[in-house]
């Protein structure tokens, strides 16, 4: 196998990879793997685990997980800190310098620029931080408290995932939910901070217990609905000229006072910004919300199938832990249970880092990457206007092929400017049409792309061009080798992790 | 779509001749079937769904205006009754509903007998829910008893019909995923930008990169295989049509800047140059107005001022090009509450208004069956009332206009009354 680009590694990982005692080789791993074609579920438990939990499996994740081990990874990934992934970070924040601005600073400038450095470093991250699963998990607790940038401004939506996302992502679900909550992003994106006592705005209300905790059908009534309307109102932002303008407040003027009834729950009169609070802390502690979380978690991990037994464990455990994220984490991600999950549909936002990822693409800003690239597939991330963030459900996405596949063609022949791919290191030595097809799928499928379209791509590579058709095998040029790397991130199997 | 023809000249490169020049012709696998433009061979119009995604205020789009209820329970986004003197009032329909001032320019429309709106329609009063998510999802399934399918109305429709003869795309959504309408739909894709829909990359054997994608594909066990092949033929049988420069017809003029003028817009040029599509899903949200709606100007306005404009530069520019095989349908997931809520907006309802528009339709009137806006008359104390469930509007459109009687199949385990909205 020819050499690769070496990411930079954090001092911590060096450590902790020096001191695994696995003794498998890596060899091993990776004929286990090439076996697989993706709708058979051979992969082996730990190469599922890479797939599950980064937005790509470079083959410097496969000598992580071989020196570690399956349960060593997983550890690795839910214990490190942004102490242990300083080289991302401290690129990200002399990069992004907004990401890492107070509020009070970033709330006054221009709204452009915010999102645009914020999706940068959301993508920077993706491709090139250590804490791959933290990153996933991000993503997928940001959809689950979904906001629109259009409608809630850049700078609150930069905070939210800051203060409300980011330092909750593997924490506890109370206390996430508790920040979504405090958040003056949230408050406005669900018309939170214009309901008024006497009649209260019902949003906020609905998708805090349909889509944040309970789930439709989790037993809560429009009256619920109404009731914590009533509860919320005074929950909103700080008003105009006040040094928490557009940052959670909570006004008493606007609240409606009045004993409430909440789920069985009698709320007595008088408890002001309280209110709130005892309806975050039912709902948190509420079973549904337990069934419907676990639920949630078991398809990102697990895809489409029928996980009942699954979930119900994970629910055990969220009641068990008081909604301990990383506990729930451990029940899925345990070898026998990801054998029983199928393959996933990479959305536009993973299929796009993953691809920059595998590359090793030198990439700071992303600006064309996003407009209209990722936009025009979809998935411009921060964007979703309804509440209830971009479907992870592959029918959503699946029609939708053809500004994926516009991606891999333009980076490969250079079409983005901000994208500078340097594909000579990725396959070493290799010259010959097999030779430089065992690299591309040693690049981009850590060995196991599907033999079929193995075979189908070393004979790409074995042409010269449509009218050279069976003429003698001979050496591909690097256009040639350029128009096979785009094709087979295009192929069926690199849809799918 | 027979009547198009005469204007396929205009909007349709040569393939076989500039097309090489072009460099679109040298895109085309050579296991493609060629194109067949003009032979649609169907009497069938083609069904446009506008759905207004986010719950939309069906009393500001057809207003009650002689309900005095109404003006009590919406004291600050009423639409002024006709009666006013102001310019910023209704147009009056039938004495009873008008037109908000965005949609007023849909009044001559209305009186030619191509529009028609439906009131107090909306979902099965047994399976109601406001919830955005489960109203859409049921709506665009067309079957409220059980939302686990997976098919939509328009997919199964396609499903029981037979496709006109070479064609590659029977049904296209406007937004960047797929339609739940079009769920199950042989040759559905999304299609947001038809206008852009091409490869990109720069490569000397990119044709040849095609055919290879397009075999890997065809080859596999994808669970989306047919979706990637569907998406491959349609780069080839839109890459012949002329979307930019456009000069509609009739001298409409289409919204600029404006994504539902877009949509309507390379929807005609598409119809007018012959693809023979049978469906065209478009989405157009933003809807879900709790706070600040406003009335006569503010936001709603500015928002259904697009779409009034929209539609008219659509009927213009089709009819004046004598594309009359057509029927557009407009829809949302469920109507807003009939009182206002403290935020000058109004929350989650029921019952809401549909319309219908195009050469067919039994134009000039407001169907419905109307439950009145009393406190007293209301569902639950605070919704308008359905009294006309949306699949008989649907059903009816399908069974008239898209020459499908599987109605059973369109809309299971429901039995359609037929509202008399559009002729056979």
């Amino acid at each position: 196998m020819g050499t690769t680009v070496a990411a930079p590694k954090s001092s911590s990982r060096r450590e902790l990879l020096a001191a695994a005692t696995s003794a498998a080789t890596l060899f091993s791993l990776v004929s286990r793997a090439e076996a697989e074609d993706t709708s058979a579920q051979s992969v082996t438990p730990e190469v599922r685990l890479l797939r599950r939990c980064t937005y790509a499996v470079k083959p410097s994740d496969l000598q992580d997980i071989q020196q570690l081990g399956f349960h060593g990874w997983l550890e690795w990934q839910l214990g490190m800190t942004d102490a242990d992934n300083q080289v991302c970070e401290s690129e990200v924040a002399r990069l992004y310098p907004r990401v890492y601005m107070p509020f009070a600073d970033l709330r006054i400038l221009d709204d452009s620029r915010t999102s645009d450095e914020h999706f940068d470093a959301t993508m920077y991250r993706s491709i090139h931080s250590e804490r791959q699963l933290y990153e996933r998990m991000v993503e997928f607790w940001f959809d689950h408290f979904n906001l629109d940038w259009y409608k809630c401004s850049a700078a609150p939506t930069l905070q939210f995932v800051n203060e409300s996302i980011r330092p909750h992502a593997l924490g506890t679900f109370p206390e996430l939910l508790s920040a979504t909550a405090h958040s003056g992003a949230m408050m406005a994106f669900l018309d939170n901070e214009g309901s008024r006592a006497g009649n209260p705005n019902e949003n906020y209300a609905r998708e805090l217990m349909e889509l944040h905790t309970m789930g439709v059908g989790g037993g809560y009534t429009e009256f619920d609905v109404k009731e914590v309307a009533r509860c919320l109102t005074g929950w909103a932002t700080g008003h105009k000229n006040q040094p928490n303008w557009r940052e959670f407040a909570y006004h008493d003027m606007y609240h409606e006072d009045g004993v409430k009834h909440v789920l069985g729950h009698t709320i007595p009169a008088g408890g002001g910004q309280q209110d709130g609070e005892q309806v975050l802390q039912i709902l948190a502690t509420h079973p549904s919300t337990a069934r419907y979380i676990a639920k949630k978690l078991v398809a990102w991990f697990m895809g489409a199938g029928n996980f009942a037994t699954l979930e119900n464990a994970v629910a055990q455990t969220y009641t068990a832990t008081n909604g301990d994220i990383k506990s729930m984490l451990r029940v899925i991600l345990r070898p026998g249970t990801l054998a029983l999950s199928k393959p996933k549909f990479k959305r536009p936002f993973h299929l796009f880092a993953g691809i920059l990822r595998l590359l090793g693409a030198q990439v700071t800003v992303f600006g064309t990457v996003r407009f209209p690239r990722l936009a025009e597939a979809g998935h411009e991330q921060f964007a979703w206007p309804l509440p209830d963030g971009y479907p992870d459900n592959p029918e959503h996405w699946s029609g939708h092929m053809l500004p994926r596949w516009n991606f891999a063609f333009d980076v490969m022949s250079r079409q983005i400017r901000e994208v500078v791919v340097n594909w000579k290191p990725l396959i070493g030595s290799a010259e010959w049409p097999h030779e430089v097809a065992d690299q591309i799928n040693h690049v981009l499928y850590g060995g196991t792309m599907p033999q079929a379209e193995h075979d189908r791509l070393r004979a790409f590579l074995s042409r010269t061009g449509p009218n050279h058709r069976g003429a003698p095998v001979r050496k591909p040029s690097d256009a040639r080798i350029e128009e096979a790397f785009a094709l087979a991130m295009c192929a069926p199997s690199f849809q799918w992790y | 779509m027979s009547g198009c023809y005469e204007y396929n000249a205009l909007t349709r490169r040569e393939v076989l001749g500039r097309g090489v020049a072009l460099g679109t012709a040298s895109l085309l696998p050579a296991w493609m079937p060629r194109l067949a433009f003009g032979q649609a061979g169907t009497n069938r119009d083609t069904l446009i769904m506008l759905y207004l995604g986010g719950g939309i205020d069906g009393l500001t789009i057809c207003v009650p205006h002689a309900e005095s209820a109404y003006y009590d329970h919406r004291p600050t986004i009423a639409v002024p009754d006709p009666s006013r003197s102001s310019s910023l009032r209704a147009t009056d329909l039938d004495g009873f509903f008008g037109l908000p001032p965005s949609l007023a320019l849909l009044k001559e429309t209305y009186d030619d007998g191509d529009l028609l709106f439906v009131h107090a329609t909306g979902a099965d009063r047994t399976h109601w829910t406001r919830s955005h998510f489960n109203a859409g999802m049921w709506m665009e399934t067309g079957k409220t008893n059980d939302p686990s399918t997976g098919t939509g109305w328009i997919g199964r429709h396609l499903a029981t019909t037979t496709a006109a003869p070479n064609s590659s795309i029977r049904a296209i959504g406007s937004i960047r995923g797929t339609i739940q309408a079009l769920r199950g739909g042989p040759k559905s894709i999304p299609l947001p930008r038809p206008d852009r829909h091409r490869f990109l990359g720069q490569y000397p054997d990119k044709s040849e990169m095609v055919e290879w994608l397009a075999t890997a594909y065809r080859d596999s066990q994808d669970p989306f295989r047919e979706a990637a092949l569907n998406s491959i033929d349609s780069v080839s049988v839109l890459s012949s049509i002329v979307f930019e420069p456009y000069v509609p017809s009739g001298g409409a003029v289409y919204p600029q800047n404006s994504e539902i003028g877009r949509s309507l817009q390379t929807t005609a040029a598409m119809l007018k140059a012959g693809v023979p599509l049978e469906a065209v899903a478009i989405h157009f949200d933003g809807w879900d107005t709790h706070d600040r709606q406003g009335s006569t100007d503010g936001y709603m306005h500015r928002r259904l001022t697009e779409v009034g404009q929209a539609l008219l530069a659509f009927y213009q520019d089709m009819m004046s090009s004598n594309c009359t095989s057509w029927t557009l349908v407009g829809m949302s997931e469920f109507g807003r509450n009939v009182k206002e809520n403290g935020s000058d907006g109004c929350d989650h309802g029921t019952g809401n208004a549909m319309f219908l528009m195009g050469n067919k339709v039994n134009g000039g009137q407001v169907i419905r069956d109307w439950p009145g806006l009393r406190s007293d008359q209301l569902f639950e104390g605070q919704d308008l009332r359905v009294t006309i469930d949306y699949r008989d509007i649907l059903a009816e459109v399908v069974s008239k206009r898209l020459k499908n009687q599987n109605l059973g199949t369109v809309f299971p385990g429901y039995t359609p009354t037929f509202r008399n909205a559009l002729a056979a």
